[in-house]
């Protein structure tokens, strides 16, 4: 089954992040199994952040949780880190989070499952934004569709 | 003629033996032929085998002095026949040659003795051309002496007749050019006053003209920076009035649809899918990298 990242964990920190909270889980687990084991009375388990909790959901339930399931779980995560596609979105103002998961939710549905995106600003691009993937730099700011069309603008005051 | 002859009849003396030294020779060769077919005589079987041999070699050597000695005779005659030819040759073409210088030196005789006669002819011819022809370049020549003593004669009465008509006109002429003369220097001084009297005029004119142009230019100037004023105070109030109408439309015109410059989601979000084909291609791309 194909891990489906939840739309807050767009950057590879986010994926360490979460991975630190499942690996802090996955100890706690295993040394609430052996305390379990020996009817060692097992204390409450670490907060962890609700994105991790939601991949545990999609790889295992409360029932049949394993140390093996969680491991397996950060190797797919570490390996989305490393192999999947990024795109670095630069806006012009900082974007509020809504703006964010709908932004990644396209990405995720249009381009790649696993896609990573990371967001920059840069007030001099006015509005619009910039994608860049690899080498690629697809340009789409106000910035550049002023500049192109600056020469308008004269034509368009005198018809004031 | 009567060499000729002698050659001929020794030719034929010469034929003639050789045809006699030739039929011997045939007659000898054809009996021994035949003394060979024939039944052999009675009287030869009393010979021995070396007689008949002996004999046989007698016969064989005398045919062949014989045979010598008619072929030495014949080339004795042949020789002699031949120097006798060479010497009746050489003196018939002595004598030939003798006759055709003779012949020769007769018609290169007749020949010059005819161009002697056609040379005295032409000399003759010539002298009496010359004569002539010298006769009538003297009466010529008396002619033209004529004719010129005439001309001459003729010419200096002319120049009697008109040399008085002449100085009278130079007379004339000179006068007229005097005249003339006097006539353009007035004209002259007239034109130069009237010239100095337009120059004149047309400075003061040319003053008058500035004057007006300056007055016209300030007018005009300070028309221009009222009319400039208006504009500006204008331009002014329709900037005021309309700017924002007018940075709002060359936006929309810009990015080619309506935006909201508070929150861009949704522009964002089309400009994704506008170029969604090229966003899917790069990252394709680039996840078919690694594989």
């Amino acid at each position: 089954m194909t891990l489906q990242l939840p739309s807050k964990i767009a950057t590879p920190q986010q994926i360490e992040d979460v991975i630190m909270d499942l690996e802090k889980y996955a100890k706690w687990f295993s040394q609430a199994s052996i305390k379990m084991k020996g009817k060692i009375e097992i204390g409450d388990p670490p907060q962890i952040s609700n994105e991790a909790v939601k991949l545990l959901d999609q790889v295992t339930s409360a029932d049949d949780i394993t140390t093996k399931k969680i491991d397996g779980l950060i190797n797919s995560l570490l390996d989305i880190k490393d192999d999947s596609p990024r795109l670095t979105l630069t806006l012009a103002a900082r974007p509020t989070q809504d703006t964010k998961v709908q932004l990644i939710e396209w990405c995720r549905t249009n381009l790649s499952d696993q896609v990573l995106v990371d967001f920059k600003m840069d007030r001099r691009l006015l509005g619009g934004m910039t994608v860049q993937y690899g080498s690629h730099i697809y340009d789409w700011s106000f910035q550049k569709l002023i500049n192109q069309n600056a020469d308008k603008l004269p034509g368009m005051l005198r018809n004031v | 003629m009567v060499s000729t002859m002698w050659i001929e009849w020794l030719l034929y003396i010469d034929i003639f033996l050789l045809g006699v030294a030739s039929t011997a020779a045939v007659l000898h060769w054809y009996h021994r032929l035949r003394g060979n077919s024939r039944t052999p005589d009675p009287r030869l079987s009393v010979l021995t085998k070396s007689d008949k041999q002996q004999i046989q070699q007698d016969a064989r050597e005398q045919f062949k002095q014989t045979l010598n000695a008619a072929a030495d005779r014949l080339e004795h005659d042949l020789k002699a026949t031949t120097d006798r030819i060479s010497l009746h040759l050489e003196e018939l073409g002595n004598q030939t040659a003798d006759i055709e210088n003779k012949r020769y030196r007769q018609q290169l005789d007749g020949i010059f003795n005819q161009a002697e006669t056609d040379v005295a002819a032409a000399r003759s011819s010539i002298e009496q051309y010359i004569g002539e022809y010298q006769q009538s370049l003297e009466s010529l020549h008396q002619a033209a002496k004529q004719d010129i003593e005439q001309t001459k004669n003729s010419v200096a009465a002319y120049a009697d007749h008109h040399e008085e008509k002449m100085e009278l006109l130079l007379a004339q002429a000179t006068k007229t050019i005097t005249d003339s003369n006097q006539h353009i220097v007035g004209y002259r001084d007239s034109l130069q006053q009237r010239l100095e009297q337009l120059d004149q005029m047309s400075q003061n004119q040319i003053v008058n003209v500035n004057q007006e142009v300056d007055t016209y230019k300030e007018q005009l100037k300070q028309q221009l920076q009222a009319h400039i004023e208006q504009e500006k105070q204008w331009v002014s109030r329709q900037l005021d009035d309309r700017f924002a109408d007018v940075v709002m439309a060359f936006l929309n015109q810009t990015m080619q649809r309506n935006v909201d410059l508070g929150s861009q989601t949704d522009y964002l979000i089309a400009t994704l899918e506008e170029n969604k084909d090229k966003l899917i291609k790069g990252v394709a791309g680039d996840t078919a990298t690694p594989q």
